[in-house]
Parts: C-alpha cells; sequence; structure tokens
C-alpha cells in the first residue's frame, strides 16, 4: 500500500507578519511544515504503524507498493526552497520525498497547485492521500478537493482519525462538521483531508533525524497549465489593537459594567 | 442578459442553516449590483417545501431536488448531480457558505468547473459590471488579501458565516421550485454511517453569535463548567485556547485560532488567555472582544474592546448572574 502525503512549508504560525507590497515580509521566521499537514502526516504514519495498511494495492494493476508493506511519500510544490518541511518529514518517517519545483517564483492559485499535484500523484499510484485540511499560509481548504476531483476519486474532508477497514479495505474516518462529527467508511483510492486530532504529530528521536539525511528526495520540474483568473490586488496587516476599555472595580460592580458596555455596543440575539 | 447568481444552500433537518441564508441575503445583494436574478439551489429530501423561506431571503427562483439522506450526500455525486445544472444555468456567481459542507463542495465544484474559487471571504465589491473584489483572511487572520476575478465566470465565492447580515426576508413571491435530479445517496463510495451529536445543544464554534473561551487560567478542566453556565446565559459556545486544549482540559473541536476553528462572533470573551499571535489572530474578525484576565500586562488586553483585570473565578460567576438577570427582564417586558 502507498500513501502520498501532501505536505506544503509556511511560516512560522505564532509570528507576526507584515505585508510589502502583494507578499508578506517573513523576516526572519523559521520555515515550518504546515501544521494541518503535520497531522495528516501523523494519521498516515499511525495508520502503518496499525499493521493494517499492509494489504495489497486495491489499485487494479496499480503501483500500490509489493504486498506486506506500506510506503510512505511525501509530495510537495513550492516555488521557494523546502529543505526544512521536506526533511522534518522524512524524519518523522516517510520513506521519501517528491518534490515539484515550479520554473517561476509566481504565486499559484489553488486549483494550479491541485491540479499539478495530481498529475504528480498520477505518476506514483496512492492507494490514499492524506494532506491537511487547509494550510496556514493561504487558508484555502481547496487542495485536497481538487486533487480528488482531478484523480477522480472520493473526498473525506475535516478528518479527526482514521483507520483501516478490512476486508476491502475502506477508510474509516472520524470527520469533524461543526458540532458533531461524521463517521464515514470510504472505498481506496480516496483523498483525505485532516484537523486536529486527539493525536498529535510526533517529535522525530535524533536517529530519527539522522537516518532521514538518508532517504531518497526526487526533484521534478512543473509548471502551471493554465493562467490564473484570480489575483491578489493588495495584502494588509490588519490593525491589531482595539479600544481597550479597561473596566475596574469589585468582581460585581465590574461584571456588571462589562455586561452594561457589551449590550451599548453589541446586540448578540440579531 | 448576464447569468443569474446562484447561491447554494445547506439543509439540515428542517430547513436551511442560518450562513446558507447570509449567502442567500449576498447572492441576491450581488444580483441586484449586476441587474440579474438571484437563484438558490438546495438538495435534500424536502429542498423544494424550502422554496418559500428562500423567496423570503431573497431568492427569484430556486432549483430543489433529492430523497432522503441526499442533503447529505458525498461531495463527489454532490457535484456529478449539481453540474449539469450549473453548467446549463450559466451563472454569473456562485455563492456557498463556508460551513464545513459548504466550503468542501465549493472546492470540488470549482475544480469541476475549471475556475479559480475565493474561499471565507468576509467582504465583497462589484467594482465594474466586469469585475468582483473580495478580501479574505490569509496566514490564520494575520494578514487580509483583496483578490480580484476577472470576467471568466462563474466566480465562486463561499462566505465567511456571522459576518453578513441576514437577507431581505421580505415577502416576496413564492418561487417556483425547478426541480433537480439527485443520485440516491447509497449509490456512493463513500458511506456515512453514523451521525455523533454532541450532547450539550450548543452552536458550532464557527457559527456562534457569542463564543466564550477558557485558557491556561482555568487551570483544568472541571472549572469549565463556569464558562458553559455564562455561554449558557448568553446564548453562545464554549471555546478553548490551544494551550487549555494541549493540557487535555478541551477537546480538539473546541480550540479557538489557528490549528483550531477561527471565529467571528458578535461577542468573544477571553477568560484566563493571555493572547499569543494564533489565538488573536483568530478572533480577529470578532466584533466586540472582552477579556478577564488577572494580569494586566497579559497581550489580550490591547487587543481587546473591554477588559477586566480580575480573577475569572469571581467576575465570570457574577457576570452569569448579571446576564440571567438582563434576559429574565427582557423576557417580562416581552
Amino acid at each position: 500500500m502507498r500513501i502520498c502525503v501532501l505536505l506544503k512549508q509556511v511560516p512560522d504560525t505564532s509570528a507576526r507578519l507584515q505585508a510589502v507590497g502583494l507578499e508578506p515580509l517573513f523576516g526572519g521566521c523559521l520555515p515550518v511544515v504546515n501544521p494541518y499537514d503535520e497531522f495528516a502526516l501523523e494519521a498516515a504514519l499511525r495508520l502503518r504503524e496499525s499493521g493494517a495498511a499492509v494489504h495489497p494495492s486495491p489499485v487494479p494493476g496499480g503501483p500500490g507498493g509489493p504486498e506486506g508493506s506500506c510506503e510512505i511519500v511525501l509530495v510537495t510544490l513550492c516555488a521557494a526552497p523546502v529543505e526544512e518541511a521536506v526533511f522534518h518529514g522524512l524524519a518523522m518517517g516517510a520513506d521519501r520525498a517528491v518534490v515539484a519545483e515550479p520554473s517561476s517564483g509566481a504565486r499559484w492559485t489553488p486549483l494550479e497547485t491541485g491540479r499539478v499535484l495530481a498529475e504528480v500523484l498520477k505518476t506514483l499510484g496512492p492507494d490514499l492521500v492524506f494532506c491537511g485540511e487547509k494550510a496556514a499560509d493561504d487558508e484555502a481548504a481547496q487542495v485536497g478537493p481538487i486533487v480528488a476531483e482531478a484523480l477522480g476519486v472520493a473526498q473525506v474532508c475535516g478528518v479527526e482519525s482514521a483507520a483501516l477497514e478490512l476486508p476491502g479495505p475502506a477508510l474509516r474516518a472520524r470527520c469533524r462538521r461543526g458540532n458533531s462529527f461524521h463517521e464515514v467508511s470510504c472505498g481506496l483510492p480516496c483523498v483525505a483531508t485532516f484537523l486536529r486530532g486527539p493525536a498529535l504529530p510526533r517529535y522525530p528521536s535524533m536517529a530519527d533525524i539522522f537516518s532521514a539525511k538518508e532517504k531518497p528526495v526526487h526533484r521534478i520540474p512543473v509548471s502551471p497549465a493554465r493562467v490564473s483568473a484570480l489575483r491578489r490586488v493588495s495584502l494588509t496587516a490588519p490593525p491589531e489593537e482595539r479600544g481597550r476599555k479597561m473596566i475596574r472595580g469589585g468582581a460585581r460592580e465590574a461584571a456588571q459594567a462589562l455586561l452594561d458596555l457589551i449590550d451599548r455596543s453589541v446586540d448578540c440575539r440579531a | 442578459m448576464k447569468g443569474p447568481v446562484l447561491a447554494v444552500v445547506e439543509l439540515q433537518g428542517a430547513g436551511p442553516v442560518r450562513p446558507s441564508l447570509e449567502a442567500l441575503g449576498q447572492a441576491a445583494a450581488l444580483a441586484r449590483r449586476l441587474e440579474t436574478q438571484a437563484w438558490a439551489l438546495a438538495v435534500g429530501p424536502r429542498a423544494a417545501s424550502c422554496a418559500a423561506l428562500l423567496g423570503r431571503y431573497g431568492a427569484q427562483r430556486v432549483m430543489a431536488g433529492g430523497v432522503a439522506g441526499s442533503e447529505r450526500l458525498c461531495a463527489l455525486l454532490f457535484t456529478d448531480a449539481v453540474e449539469p445544472s450549473i453548467r446549463e444555468l450559466r451563472p454569473q456567481a456562485v455563492l456557498f457558505a463556508a460551513t464545513p459542507w459548504g466550503s468542501e463542495r465549493a472546492a470540488r465544484l470549482a475544480a469541476r468547473l475549471g475556475v479559480d474559487l475565493a474561499g471565507a471571504i468576509t467582504s465583497w465589491r462589484a467594482t465594474d459590471p466586469g469585475t468582483l473584489r473580495v478580501s479574505r483572511s490569509v496566514y490564520g487572520g494575520r494578514l487580509v488579501e483583496e483578490l480580484e476575478f476577472t470576467d471568466r465566470v462563474p466566480w465562486m465565492l463561499t462566505l465567511r458565516p456571522n459576518i453578513f447580515p441576514l437577507g431581505p426576508a421580505a415577502s416576496g413571491r413564492i418561487p417556483e421550485p425547478v426541480p433537480l435530479e439527485v443520485p440516491p445517496p447509497g449509490s456512493s463510495c463513500c458511506r456515512l454511517l453514523e451521525v455523533i451529536v454532541s450532547s450539550r445543544a450548543e452552536p458550532p464554534l464557527a457559527e456562534a453569535a457569542v463564543v466564550v473561551s477558557g485558557g491556561r487560567g482555568m487551570g483544568g478542566s472541571k472549572p469549565f463548567s463556569i464558562l458553559r453556565d455564562l455561554a449558557e446565559a448568553l446564548g453562545g459556545a464554549v471555546g478553548a485556547s490551544r494551550a487549555a486544549v494541549d493540557a487535555g482540559w478541551m477537546p480538539p473541536e473546541r480550540q479557538v485560532g489557528q490549528t483550531g476553528t477561527v471565529v467571528s462572533p458578535k461577542l468573544y470573551v477571553a477568560c484566563g488567555i493571555s493572547g499569543a499571535m494564533q489565538h488573536r489572530a483568530g478572533i480577529r474578525d470578532s466584533r466586540f472582544i472582552a477579556a478577564i484576565n488577572t494580569d494586566p500586562e497579559a497581550p489580550i488586553f490591547r487587543f481587546a474592546d473591554a477588559g477586566v483585570v480580575g480573577d475569572l473565578f469571581e467576575v465570570v460567576p457574577r457576570l452569569t448572574e448579571a446576564a440571567r438577570g438582563k434576559r429574565r427582564e427582557t423576557l417580562e417586558k416581552a
């Protein structure tokens, strides 16, 4: 069985950002793996560790990996260097990485990104494609469904935890839907997008970090198939500070004063 | 004449969800701006019977169809079902609410139609008849981008819940439902086995008008009960900071901010939350932010509309009492 995990590198999610022209100014902030993609990779690793993912590929004639094994392949697309993210993913436990390198540094819309990733994935023949529900930079939440559409397979979105159902195999997933959860079963191959669930991503050990250096990273040049009809015309940092009216006094008076101020400012029932 | 503006409506139980009605109201506004019609599309067993309601919220025509369970049709079959009608309709724009249901279907439909989608927008303006500009949060709310659509249509949008007011709710004429062919849900390879509903009747975080959140200052999972009381008195939902979720005091679906849920309520009450970057960015679109914290230097205060420096275990119960008192007053007046 082969699980492909889509991985994106994003700027540190705790750093303050400013905009210069149409691009953010990252300053000295560190690049990290998109946290949602990290949840997806953790889910893939757990699926392999559960032992269920060794099932032979259900893709007829597909290169789903030799029977009795489960391969986890990272797939990433980035104009900028992505060494940190790929290396971290390999250290977490992925077997190898495929890096799609665009010919130019232009920004790609989710549609272009998803379609090109799907072309790369077609050469790998995955049984499962896992990715974050969204990326902590463009916040688009589109690449999973676009990849699923381009591959012509089903999508399972907002997954908190996943397992394999045998025989089948099928992906059994618990998906967050606002206030409730949907328990779904989806035939393979399929695309699943992940949110933060009960299992947090692991920290690689020193041994994992050393062995990651030996893992293969395959690079392929790519270019978008179309010109986007949606372009960014401005990027701004919104004002951070607010009125900050400080209310003093004992707990009871402060509570009453706060409620009065809230009532004068917003109508919560409308 | 231009194609219509189409709102795709999510049905749950008896009728459409509120964020979809917000999206329908904006579809009607955009249609007026473009001098065209506003249409609604709904899939579910009782979709056709919602036509009158959808008409009141701004739809001039309604496409509806479906059998039992088809309101939960998987995104792949949903797209198969609606694609032919949408291609035939040639809409100028297609709007969904940015709920989990709407976001994944909008993304799939846009990919099928080969057009770009602007997700979770917070404002829009039709600058001249051929273009549309929209704003949306990026980098977890740390930056805001403005995007411009060109003349390639349909423009596809999802709208962040709680940002846009409900539509006209006028007593317009009842639109005649246009039937829509929808496959039965059983034919999907993605089967819904079970819906696990949270035991508490609380709105989803992303859609709640009031969110009361607790952070490290809560000190454990049990004290969250005082926040539940306050949320109930204010008619809202309980959230938590990442620190509180990391500590295991609250489940991940309650996390507010980046890697959790980005919220945009009318009122956000932060209790014992210092206000890390990821949290502040995730609540930025709240109309009014109140903070209660013992530390007068907590960054959350700079980011709040009102702050109380004090022990949340003393202030929150008093706030709950006062809110209950006010609610009783309002009920008696009414």
